[in-house]
């Protein structure tokens, strides 16, 4: 008897959160409280687990509460590009997997999903966080070019935030082989050893220099509360985020508002600025023990 | 010419050129053409017309907006503009006024040279205006950019937009207190709708681009107020 009360408890809050979304948060808010017991201050635990993929050169399984993202970096040697001979190359590709939420339609990735593309490429190449010289071979002949691929496996909000903390988790993993100059004057990977020492370029990078480590949090505006870190729900209901990318000295790569139904202050804005800093300290430190939990154990 | 601005944020040089033509296109319900500087945007606006199926929305009108480059295929990045531009409209259309609808925004770039996000939005908003689609407030929109030296470039073009440490974009609403709409002047509100800010950049830094941009909103409202009662003392 008591349990299917209970049952058509449940049922009866589902329904009314469909029909009544916002009436439903309005409960909650008014509580300072979220429907997932989170206040509206508090961001979701993260797991970052580093070298997920072994057969990748470097990878990274990220999860920020349900919101899970793979990245996982190729290497293969190329010719650098003319205009630039000594620099390496970055390839950055964002795919959205098709069971990672209900609103995905066969055909042509999303557009936020070309956004998420865009922001990484400009918060990883534009403001110089990863050295591509570091990828140099040697000069104008060959250079490492990387392929970093963002899996987006479930997208319960802040796809951006996790992506971006993937796909650094990744490029900070990266082992990058040591690489031999064969009689005929090619580079090639010495992967997996053999052959000795006998033509080892010496002086080959080891891993991906990476001299600012940007990280974003995303904040929606509700009325007049700011939810940080929203689930997929809150964003739709609030239709209103404001990203913030930001590096370890704490400054600013990205501050983006794409419209929505509320107006951010000068006030609102340096709230979540805050709010991006605190959240870049603790995902630093989870970064780094995470990244030293990965080479502890040789995979 | 540029206006190039102190650190308190005043214009000091304010040369800056500004065009709106309203409906320049015969088969668009409303259509724009915004040039600022060297930079040109023609947009043209469909509907409140019938929704695809896959696509309409029950309780309110969807915006669809399509951003096509001056030349080549859509990257990435005009995707994600796309994205922004979409944002901004949401935000200023009460769409609940037409259920089961579509408000198609098309925006071809004319001429391309810095700011060209700005001239978009701002291409936009009149193009809606002709279109007579209902707003709850107009908008304008600004770029402005962080030199190597760390002076901000209201209205940056292209080879200065290339050059500097940062970017940034606001997109301001705005509306016309009667008290003052006998002087000509536009109240720009003291939130910010839309936000494209990238690079690298202290909070001051972004403080102060507000600021500078939301002086800049302040002058493009009043031109684009001044050029819409023109037009329509033209028309009566």
């Amino acid at each position: 008897m008591d349990s299917t009360a209970a049952a058509s408890n449940d049922i009866e809050a589902d329904a009314f959160k469909r029909l009544y979304p916002e009436q439903f948060y309005d409960r909650f808010l008014a509580e300072g409280v979220r429907p997932d017991g989170r206040p509206l201050g508090r961001a979701r635990a993260v797991t970052i687990g580093a070298g997920a993929i072994t057969s990748a050169d470097g990878s990274a399984l990220v999860k920020v509460g349900r919101t899970t993202v793979l990245a996982g970096v190729r290497l293969e040697i190329a010719r650098p590009d003319e205009t630039a001979p000594g620099d390496g190359q970055l390839l950055i590709n964002v795919e959205l997997a098709p069971f990672s939420s209900a609103d995905y339609r066969p055909g042509r990735q999303p557009e936020h999903v070309s956004a998420i593309a865009e922001k990484l490429a400009s918060a990883l190449l534009s403001g110089d966080a990863v050295q591509l010289k570091s990828l140099c071979i040697a000069e104008g002949k060959a250079a490492w070019r990387a392929t970093l691929d963002v899996y987006v496996l479930d997208a319960d909000g802040c796809v951006l935030d996790a992506a971006l903390l993937a796909a650094l988790a990744a490029l900070r993993n990266t082992r990058i082989p040591a690489v031999r100059n064969t009689r005929e004057g090619h580079y090639v990977p010495a992967r997996g050893g053999g052959g000795g020492e006998a033509g080892l370029v010496p002086s080959s990078p080891t891993a991906v220099d990476i001299t600012r480590m940007p990280l974003g949090l995303t904040c929606c505006l509700y009325r007049e509360h700011i939810l940080v870190d929203p689930t997929a729900d809150e964003e739709r209901l609030a239709e209103c985020g404001v990203s913030v990318v930001l590096d370890q000295h704490g400054r600013l790569q990205g501050l983006y508002k794409a419209g929505g139904k509320v107006l951010a202050d000068v006030a609102m804005l340096v709230k979540c600025t805050e709010a991006a800093r605190l959240r870049h300290r603790d995902l630093t430190k989870l970064l780094e023990q995470s990244l030293q939990a990965g080479q502890a154990t040789p995979s | 010419m540029n206006a190039m601005l102190s650190v308190s944020g005043v214009p000091s040089v304010c040369a800056w050129t500004l065009v709106c033509e309203r409906s320049v296109l015969d088969r668009a319900d409303g259509s724009a053409k915004w040039s600022q500087e060297g930079s040109s945007v023609l947009a043209a606006v469909y509907g409140p017309r019938q929704a695809k199926v896959q696509k309409e929305d029950a309780e309110r009108a969807i915006v669809e907006v399509v951003y096509k480059p001056r030349a080549g295929l859509q990257s990435n990045e005009d995707r994600s503009l796309e994205m922004e531009i979409r944002g901004v409209l949401e935000g200023v259309i009460p769409l609940g006024m037409h259920p089961r609808t579509s408000i198609m925004v098309v925006l071809q770039v004319l001429q391309e040279d810095g700011s060209v996000l700005p001239c978009a939005l701002n291409a936009a908003c009149a193009a809606l205006v002709d279109a007579g689609v209902p707003m709850s407030s107009m908008y304008a929109s600004v770029a402005c950019a962080l030199t190597a030296d760390e002076r901000l470039l209201l209205d940056p073009d292209a080879a200065e937009e290339q050059a500097a440490k940062a970017r940034f974009c606001f997109t301001f609403p705005h509306h016309f207190d009667l008290v003052k709409a006998a002087e000509g002047e536009a109240v720009v509100s003291e939130g910010v709708l839309g936000s494209r800010s990238f690079g690298s950049f202290s909070t001051e830094h972004l403080l102060e681009a507000f600021q500078v941009c939301r002086l800049g909103c302040e002058r493009v409202a009043q031109f684009a107020r001044l050029s819409l009662t023109k037009s329509l003392q033209a028309i009566t």
